[in-house]
């Protein structure tokens, strides 16, 4: 396959030690730029005359004899070299053992002699490229996209993962954190050529995991639509996630359901460190009454975790300050 | 601990008061993804609107034996309720993704520690949102609450 992902929708969040933040919130467009490659480099070109040129391509009748019609004109579009960039007709068969092939170069006003070598793409009917997203291993959908004059295009998948949401709440509110795959899940996207007369087999394309989240960012935002500033990675120096509340100052009102939501991410090193809730509450006056702290369950990881709090606060507490911290195993 | 072990902000929860008349517990999923809570009190009990689905009239072949010459298909029941509270100023920022959430759920089991935890999908009513400070520190909220549509018997 000849197509490169040029842009997907993660971040570099911190340069050293790298972290990366492949969360996007499901309510902005989710992008990924494809582009086209040539689909093989020529080493060199020949002008037999003002109306033929062989062009040289060493194996290129192994691989596209059985691609294209052989014996039949079809058309390639070459770039990269100083013969004009422009869509040519191949004249010559393609047989398996063709290293080298004839094109008509009339009245490109080009003289006998040889130039230089350059890329090719085999021109194709109604060339598209399709994008397939599954979601935590069920495919949800595939996005069709055709290429613009420079053979590159975008695909917008933010609506396909929306089917994956849901609102139900199944949260018990007893146990400290449980992941929430009904706001947030995983997906892969593969990719594939497809023209006239023929659909491409999907292949990553060396895209990893990524993720969404049920979410919205604003104008202004400083990551556009990821939520990298709110997934918590274990290797971040000086940079603290913030939890998923819009109260700067929620509440917990006694003897109700409450929960203080955050993205565990995916690059938290589970390996090296367990994670821990701290509570710390405190009197009218702001002074520290007791601290705790408690373990979360690691094997949450990846998602947007409901986490709850201790709750077994003095009497006297008016407020309470909940942070999460990593802890070095053993 | 060291700070540097710190993988979070420090979030400040202040201790609520729970002592509230008629209690109404409302959460909403909040613009970041998480969920956010309020607990508000019933300011006026379940008011119904009803309205008619599909009038027709009947041919009536037998004018002295007829019982009716027209009919609905079923009726609609709305039931709002009016809640509200005393906001801190400080926490209205919170306050207002409420009104900005598509979805919103009411606890509808008062003892979910022993029975486990039961929502209900609720919704706020466009434009019943009333807001006035009392003073510096607090603002009275009230807004009306559509209850989940109630199921009538139809033809």
């Amino acid at each position: 396959m000849s197509l490169t992902i040029i842009s997907d929708p993660e971040i570099q969040y911190q340069a050293v030690p790298l972290c990366e933040s492949k969360y996007s919130s499901v309510n902005r467009p989710i992008i990924f730029g494809i582009e086209r490659g040539s689909d093989f480099s020529f080493s060199g070109i020949v002008a037999n005359s003002s109306t033929t040129a062989t062009v040289t391509a060493t194996g290129f009748g192994a691989q596209w004899y059985d691609t294209v019609t052989a014996g039949t004109d079809f058309e390639i579009e070459i770039t990269g070299s100083d013969i004009p960039d422009g869509t040519y007709t191949v004249t010559s068969d393609i047989l398996i053992g063709s290293n080298s092939f004839v094109i008509d170069i009339t009245d490109m006003g080009l003289f006998p002699g040889s130039y230089t070598a350059g890329d090719l793409k085999i021109v194709r009917l109604n060339y598209r490229v399709k994008t397939k997203i599954t979601v935590d291993g069920t495919a949800v959908g595939t996005a069709v996209n055709k290429l613009d004059s420079s053979y590159q295009t975008t695909a917008d998948i933010s609506a396909f993962l929306k089917s994956s949401l849901s609102y139900d709440d199944d949260f018990d509110y007893t146990v400290n954190n449980i992941k929430d795959q009904k706001v947030s899940n995983s997906y892969i996207v593969e990719f594939s050529e497809n023209w006239s007369g023929y659909e491409g087999t999907f292949d990553q394309e060396g895209t990893g995991t990524f993720y969404f989240t049920n979410s919205v960012r604003q104008l202004g935002a400083e990551y556009n639509g990821n939520m990298a500033d709110f997934v918590v990675f274990s290797e971040t120096t000086g940079i603290k996630a913030k939890f998923l509340s819009d109260f700067e100052k929620p509440s917990w009102f006694e003897g109700y359901p409450f929960s203080l939501d955050f993205v565990f991410g995916d690059e938290f090193n589970t390996g090296t460190y367990n994670i821990k809730r701290h509570d710390e509450s405190f009197d009218i006056n702001g002074t520290s009454i007791a601290e705790v702290s408690n373990s979360l369950d690691k094997t949450q990881d990846d998602y947007i975790n409901r986490m709850t709090i201790y709750e077994s606060y003095d009497s006297t507490a008016q407020y309470i300050e909940v942070w999460l911290e990593r802890l070095a195993l053993g | 601990m060291a700070l540097a072990d710190e993988v979070t902000e420090k979030k400040y929860v202040k201790i609520g008061n729970s002592c509230v008349t008629d209690p109404f517990y409302l959460q909403w999923l909040n613009e970041f993804g998480g969920r956010s809570f309020w607990l508000f009190g019933v300011l006026n009990t379940e008011q119904a609107k009803t309205s008619e689905i599909g009038y027709y009239e009947k041919y009536v072949d037998d004018l002295s034996t007829a019982q009716g010459n027209d009919g609905i298909i079923s009726k609609s029941k709305e039931l709002t309720t009016t809640v509200g509270a005393s906001i801190p100023a400080d926490q209205m920022d919170g306050l207002t993704g409420l009104f900005c959430s598509p979805k919103v759920k009411l606890l509808v089991e008062p003892n979910w520690i022993a029975e486990g935890v039961k929502w209900n999908d609720v919704r706020i009513k466009t434009g019943s949102l009333i807001i006035s400070q009392t003073n510096k520190e607090f603002y009275d909220v009230s807004f009306e609450v559509i209850m989940p549509k109630q199921y009538v018997i139809s033809e």
